[in-house]
């Protein structure tokens, strides 16, 4: 115990660091649950809608940008690895790989945020946003507008928690910077990576949903 | 920032603002949480004054039809999300639970006060919004009212209850980790405290509920401040499944409610009976029971707003299922009183309130679980009387219960036994007389949110209001005498019950760190066996 | 506690860095099969085809990228207990809709 309580990597409240480690973890999944049912209300309401307005879906489906989405997807799983190469460096105490690999993740969450952002204007510039400009040629107005603000409510979301993700790992990465991290202390290397895969696989979801319905 | 030294107590150690405000002290946490918690219970209760007023006359008085509704959403909101929501788990939850398990706090007290400040954030927009002329749509937001045509603070009120809902979720997580890595050596499962068991099934709805009314409530205020709209009919939007959404989480809340007041009462009735509890297993299992099946009855709140019948009807089985588990603790409890050396302190008192009214409450749900009755019901003043008798007389009275069981502990005085007594019989009988007309008053066809009604309801509503008015001395009695005891209490000493548990083997009040050194359990929970209680 | 959590969790003879690139590259395989997918015309059988391939994705993030490998039993418990939550309400809300008498 007394060799433990000059261990500043411990916090108090735990005994040692596994516990400590084990709780981290525990914690973040808990979280990421929460999180599996707040989008989850997102795609009750895309499920209840699909069902009712299958070809208004599809043919607004349509109007997205696969190539953009696809690549986007693409990102996202490229992120994913290069964040687990973090993780892995930052067990195995190698700091200026852990920063390196970070750096490199957020900047393909940068890519797809940009590319969201084109996405976006694009959305925009064809009157395609939900509301009183909804001007775009298609055959059932309302139920498209429904479609819309499901992926405008989706995506934005998603695209809140990836910048939310990429101020997580900015902080992680400053704090690799100031050495904070060891081979038996970085839990929040660990957690805050568990959280970016957790974004990575509501994309994964999102675009086959909103990109792929109906064929081309 | 406060200090880790635990010679002295957690309210010695330091005693500056800072050193409370930005403490990490889960027995602190729980203390701040006490006192905006009390805030929001004074709010929601002028709301309920402000009603009961109103309606003695059959016609309008002091509040015309817009701000009658302004006033019971008043009521609604800050009642259920500000005060019975937060309410045990985070003051006792937050207080006794790493006690009870023989921690030396919870497993993330930063996260600890950051829920404290969600939920006092989140009260402040609710508050704002009140400040502001508040909503009148109803606690339950129901589109497209709330999404399209109310005039009144929707987004705002909206965004102060979807941030205390992260308080809650955030709790929930916390109390998950803390019960399942934190606890003592010895302390297995089954030596847990059913108190740590009825709060570990509250998470789990908090974890895997409350995310859903979040993410609804977003909807509904990007669609007021957007216009984008997925609730609106003219879009061929769905008004029911705003519904589904709000009641996915809403039915589950209400076991949130209740289920950390059922583990309350499960100590308080093993220790004043000075037995073992009956059943423990049982009552264990049934909190998980309640939390599972309680997900699954939302539609019952649906029954008549153009629901599936065949859906209904599902509904309608498993909510027959989910009393099940709740009468199986009745019975558990009622068990273990029998041959029980009975000691009818005030705690007692309001634990055995809560058995009998929260049987009311949930046999008159069951009632209301068959569509028939639901039918002829739905709306009217019998729902009212339903929840308020599983909120009120279940729900509240467990919570004073505990406020009196643990008060000498947290405070190291003893309130005085006669005015708990009379405050106990003085809510008990103010809340029979308030609310059990109101049951009679919905069968007759008195529909609820209105301020005005026939006058052939006129004498049960006097009645009731009388009864409200009983209830509110009853309520706030409490206030003077609790504070009262801080400068001329009894003191308490370490175990003035002569509980069984491990908040009651450390010193009152408890040390920063709880425990002088970690505690090794050998001993299996509610070793009571029919001693006398102390200085009795 | 575990005998795993110690310094750094370990997969085993290989180093995960291989392993890593190879799920990297199933990722890859398994997002060009779904957009090859969206040009079959399959009809109403798009969506379940391309949420089960989804899974698969998902699955294969969850296990090799999150190191559910390593995790307890608890965390698996958990997590199906939120994908199982989310399907319930799911299927609550559509039974209802699907049900009703026009």
């Amino acid at each position: 115990m007394s060799e433990a309580a000059h261990d500043v990597t411990l916090s108090h409240q735990f005994d040692d660091l596994v516990q400590q480690r084990e709780s981290a973890q525990l914690g973040m999944w808990l979280f990421l649950v929460t999180e599996v049912l707040f989008f989850g209300g997102l795609f009750m309401a895309y499920s209840l809608y699909r069902m009712e307005y299958p070809d208004a879906y599809a043919e607004c489906s349509k109007l997205m940008n696969m190539s953009l989405g696809a690549l986007n997807t693409a990102v996202l799983l490229t992120s994913s690895l290069t964040m687990v190469l973090a993780v892995m460096a930052a067990e195995q105490g190698r700091i200026k790989a852990l920063i390196r690999w970070l750096i490199v993740t957020i900047g393909f969450g940068g890519v797809f945020l940009v590319v969201k952002a084109f996405e976006y204007h694009h959305k925009f510039v064809e009157h395609l946003v939900p509301g009183p400009y909804f001007t775009h040629e298609v055959h059932n107005r309302e139920a498209c507008q429904l479609f819309f603000s499901l992926y405008f409510a989706m995506t934005g979301l998603h695209a809140l928690h990836m910048v939310i993700g990429i101020g997580l790992l900015s902080t992680i990465a400053w704090m690799a910077s100031r050495n904070k991290f060891t081979p038996a202390y970085n839990n929040p290397v660990e957690i805050s990576g568990l959280y970016w895969h957790f974004v990575d696989l509501v994309w994964i979801f999102l675009f086959p949903l909103l990109y792929l319905i109906g064929s081309r | 920032m406060q200090s880790l030294d635990n010679t002295e107590s957690y309210l010695g150690s330091e005693f500056n603002l800072k050193s409370w405000l930005l403490t990490f002290d889960h027995k602190r946490i729980g203390i701040l949480y006490l006192l905006t918690v009390t805030f929001f219970f004074l709010m929601g209760g002028i709301g309920a004054m402000l009603i009961r007023l109103e309606l003695l006359t059959p016609q309008a008085d002091i509040l015309q039809a817009e701000m009658y509704n302004r006033t019971f959403t008043l009521h609604g909101v800050t009642m259920v999300f500000f005060f019975m929501i937060p309410s045990i788990p985070a003051i006792f939850g937050n207080f006794f639970l790493p006690m009870m398990i023989g921690a030396r706090d919870v497993a993330f007290p930063r996260l600890n006060l950051t829920s404290y400040y969600l939920l006092l954030g989140g009260g402040l927009f609710a508050l704002a919004a009140i400040l502001l002329g508040g909503v009148d749509t109803g606690w339950t937001f129901y589109t497209p009212y709330s999404s399209t045509y109310s005039n009144s603070n929707v987004i705002l009120m909206g965004l102060g209850i979807f941030i205390a809902g992260f308080s809650s979720i955030l709790t929930g997580l916390n109390f998950i980790v803390t019960i399942h890595k934190m606890r003592a050596p010895g302390m297995t499962w089954f030596r847990l405290p059913l108190f740590v068991w009825a709060h570990y099934a509250t998470a789990v709805i908090q974890v895997l509920g409350t995310p859903v009314i979040a993410i609804t409530i977003l909807l509904l205020a990007v669609e007021r401040g957007l216009h984008f709209g997925i609730f609106d009919p003219k879009l061929g939007g769905d008004p029911l499944l705003f519904q589904h959404l709000f009641w996915f989480y809403s039915h589950p809340a209400v076991y949130i409610m209740v289920l950390p007041g059922m583990g309350v009462v499960s100590e308080i009735i093993a220790c004043f009976s000075r037995k073992k509890i009956f059943g423990y297993s049982f009552i264990a299992a049934s909190s998980f029971a309640i939390a599972l099946l309680g997900f699954f009855v939302w539609g019952h709140h649906l029954f008549l707003s153009g629901q599936s019948v065949y859906a209904g009807v599902v509904f309608s089985f498993i909510t027959f299922l989910v009393a099940i588990p709740s009468a199986i603790k009745v019975f558990n409890w009622i068990a273990t009183l029998y041959k029980g050396k009975i000691y009818l302190k005030t705690p007692m008192l309001y634990a055995l309130g809560f058995i009998g009214l929260f049987t009311i409450g949930g046999l008159t749900g069951v009632m209301l679980g068959t569509l028939g009755i639901d039918a002829h019901v739905h709306d009217t003043y019998f729902i009212v009387a339903h929840f308020h008798y599983v909120m009120v007389g279940g729900t509240i009275m467990a919570y004073l219960a505990a406020i009196h069981f643990w008060w000498p502990k947290m405070t190291n005085r003893m309130y005085p036994e006669f005015f708990g007594k009379l405050s106990a019989l003085l809510v008990f009988v103010g809340f029979n007389l308030t609310f059990f007309p109101q049951f009679i008053l919905g069968y007759l066809g008195m529909p609820r949110r209105y301020h005005v009604y026939p006058p052939e309801f006129q004498v049960l509503n006097v009645f009731s209001s009388a009864g409200a008015s009983i209830l509110a001395v009853g309520f706030t009695l409490p206030l003077f005498y609790l504070l009262g005891s801080l400068v001329w209490g009894k003191k308490a000493g370490r175990n003035p019950w002569g509980a069984t548990g491990l908040e009651w083997q450390t010193a009152s009040p408890p040390p920063t760190l709880n425990f002088d050194k970690t505690p090794l359990v050998t001993e299996e929970p509610y070793e009571y066996h029919g001693e006398d209680m102390p200085n009795e | 506690m575990d005998a795993h959590a110690t310094a750094a969790p370990q997969t085993g003879h290989d180093s995960p860095l291989g392993l890593y690139l190879k799920v990297y590259v199933a990722l890859m395989v398994l997002l060009v099969l779904t957009v090859g997918v969206a040009y079959l015309n399959i009809g109403a059988w798009s969506l379940p085809v391309a949420l089960t391939i989804a899974a698969i994705k998902a699955v294969v993030v969850v296990i090799y990228f999150m190191h559910m490998r390593f995790t307890g039993k608890l965390m698996w418990v958990y997590i199906s207990a939120s994908v199982v939550w989310l399907g319930m309400l799911l299927f609550g809300v559509l039974i209802d809709v699907i049900m009703r008498t026009r």
